[in-house]
């Protein structure tokens, strides 16, 4: 006995379906590279350099205010209040594509200082510096401890202006010997990302 | 008379001629002139030896000019610290007394620019330079070192083994210090460079030195950075190199080793008990430290932009390199005196002339820099204690005064 025709031939319904699916697969694969390939939105928009407002290390667990301070002599002398960071503004604005941003805050023998973890941190952490229009992040490239001839032998390394690219340099003291710290820890970080401000809506 | 009139002409003609030959060298004079020498080193044990100088003159009609303006690295012959790199020298002396120069050095890459628009080159590689290797093998154990400090009657005790020990030390130091063979001081150099200019009255120079340090490898490939070198310098700025990290790798490294095998060493010595050995240990690292020490304090000895200037002259040398004579012990070959980009301008004019440089920067810009960060604190009150102790004394008030009401009550009652 002979089938009929209409039992071989896909029904029409079956032909939409299958062409919907094509469809459907080739626009998923579209989406994708697009997706891949489109520069996103966010990376377009640009963070101004900017004095900074507050230091997070997410790696410690430290949040602290910036608040400006300058040079006395050559001493750098952190804020009086030691859960405060302060930011040398002879130093680049956080942002700047040249020198390097320079914050420094205290280690307190008895705890409660704004650095009190600095010694903890590793290279590859991040370290995060807040303006008014964005958030910069920084990657910890190297830690130094210094003592404080070395750190003033090396000082145009460490401070300079004329080099750093807009690397962070943060920096607290370190070596507690009974009545005093001996050495200087140093962090230097390279920024890697600046995310904008979201408004308020 | 008419005799009288022809010798007083032949006279008056001879001291014309007189003046004239007098003249005739005046007018020769050099008007401007300029100079230039890329490299110029001194290698351990021989005599110094350079890229050649390439100096011009100009007598008010034509430049002239001696030595070559195009130096190649592979011809610098009998030295073994630099193999590839851009050298550039070239002057200019014009008719309107004016001069300029430029010398220096760059990686392969770098691109030449003629001498009167500043800096000689553009770019390039950075250049490896090995300026000399460390030799630690004057290091050495010193006996009347070795029991310093110790109590009069161990010493006593020691006496007769003094000689043993030392020789067993001296044994346990060898392989050690033979071990750190192979260290070496080296200088990464990006474009290195001095440039000058002089008119009929002034001269001023400056040096550039693009990402450029001073390192030390280490037996193994440890590499620790000496100095990063300024890129703009200050005028005669000097750069301390200070190896106390070094040193400090080192003494670590001879700990470890030396307190490994010391017991080994002094085994065969009865008297040396266990306790002491870690005693000889340390006086030894301290003596050893004490060797190390003209390391420890400089090495090079560093000029950055060197200026020498005299009225309507100057000569700036973008890196001036000597080995300290202190540290000449721990430091061979190949080389012993490094200048890079040495250019000369002036002086261009017989009158007066008066200097002015390009106003000095700060001799020492530490100060505009931080050199010292007293970001420590011992402990920190903010007044929270005694606004504790204040409200713990209100509440004793509180319960104080609650319980005398509370007795006086109950009597009342």
């Amino acid at each position: 006995m002979a089938e009929s025709p209409q039992t071989h031939s896909p029904s029409r319904i079956t032909a939409a379906a299958g062409g919907l699916w094509t469809a459907l697969v080739v626009l998923a694969v579209a989406l994708v590279a697009a997706g891949l390939l489109w520069p996103s939105g966010s990376a377009a928009v640009e963070v101004p350099p900017g004095a900074p407002q507050r230091l997070e290390l997410p790696g410690l667990k430290t949040k602290a205010r910036v608040v400006p301070i300058r040079l006395d002599g050559e001493v750098l002398d952190p804020p009086r209040n030691p859960r405060e960071i302060g930011w040398w503004v002879g130093s680049a604005k956080p942002g700047s594509a040249q020198g390097q941003t320079v914050v420094t805050g205290h280690t307190v023998h008895t705890g409660g200082g704004s650095l009190n973890k600095l010694d903890h941190i590793e290279k590859g952490q991040e370290v995060d510096i807040v303006t008014k229009d964005g958030t910069f992040q920084h990657q910890v490239d190297s830690v130094e401890v210094l003592s404080r001839k070395e750190l003033a032998q090396q000082a145009q390394r460490i401070f300079g202006q004329d080099h750093g690219d807009g690397r962070l340099v943060v920096i607290t003291c370190t070596d507690w010997n009974g009545s005093s710290y001996d050495s200087n820890i140093v962090v230097f970080a390279h920024r890697f990302n600046a995310l904008p401000k979201v408004p308020k809506s | 008379m008419r005799t009288h009139l022809i010798a007083r002409g032949t006279a008056v003609a001879a001291a014309a001629a007189m003046v004239a030959l007098s003249a005739a060298p005046a007018s020769a004079a050099t008007v401007s002139q300029a100079s230039a020498t890329a490299l110029s080193f001194t290698p351990a044990g021989s005599a110094a030896t350079d890229s050649g100088t390439y100096r011009v003159t100009n007598d008010g009609s034509t430049e002239s000019s001696e030595g070559t303006n195009e130096p190649v690295v592979n011809l610098l012959a009998g030295q073994d610290a630099i193999h590839v790199g851009t050298l550039a020298q070239d002057a200019v002396a014009n008719r309107n007394a004016t001069s300029a120069a430029c010398a220096g050095v760059a990686g392969d890459g770098a691109t030449l620019v003629a001498a009167g628009s500043g800096d000689c080159l553009s770019g390039g590689d950075n250049i490896k330079l090995d300026a000399a290797s460390l030799d630690f093998s004057n290091l050495r154990v010193i006996q009347s070192d070795l029991f310093q400090g110790m109590d009069v009657k161990v010493q006593e005790a020691l006496k007769p083994f003094q000689t043993q020990i030392t020789t067993a030390l001296d044994q346990l130091l060898a392989p050690v210090v033979e071990g750190l063979d192979g260290a070496g001081l080296y200088v990464d150099l990006g474009a290195v460079q001095s440039h000058c200019t002089a008119d009929d009255d002034t001269a001023r120079g400056d040096s550039t030195i693009a990402s450029s340090s001073v390192y030390v490898v280490l037996p193994g490939g440890k590499r620790e950075t000496i100095v990063d070198l300024p890129v703009d310098p200050a005028v005669n700025q000097k750069v301390v190199t200070d190896l106390s990290g070094v040193v400090d790798v080192v003494i670590k490294g001879l700990r470890t080793q030396l307190a490994n095998g010391l017991g080994g060493a002094l085994q065969p010595i009865d008297p040396v008990v266990v306790e002491l050995q870690k005693q000889v240990l340390n006086t030894l690292l301290t003596s050893i430290e004490g060797q190390l020490a003209p390391l420890e304090d400089n090495l090079l000895d560093i000029t950055l932009n060197a200026q020498e200037t005299s009225p309507g002259a100057i000569t700036v040398t973008a890196l001036d390199a000597k080995i300290l004579p202190a540290a000449e012990s721990f430091v061979g070959g190949p080389l012993t005196h490094l200048t890079i980009g040495t250019s000369s301008c002036g002086p261009n004019s017989p009158v007066t002339k008066t200097v002015a440089n390009k106003p000095p920067k700060a001799a020492n810009p530490p100060a505009s820099v931080p050199t010292v960060v007293t970001a420590g604190m011992e402990s920190y009150d903010d007044g929270s204690a005694g606004r504790i102790a204040l409200v713990t004394l209100l509440l004793l008030a509180a319960a104080g005064a609650g319980a005398a009401t509370y007795v006086r009550m109950l009597r009342r009652g």
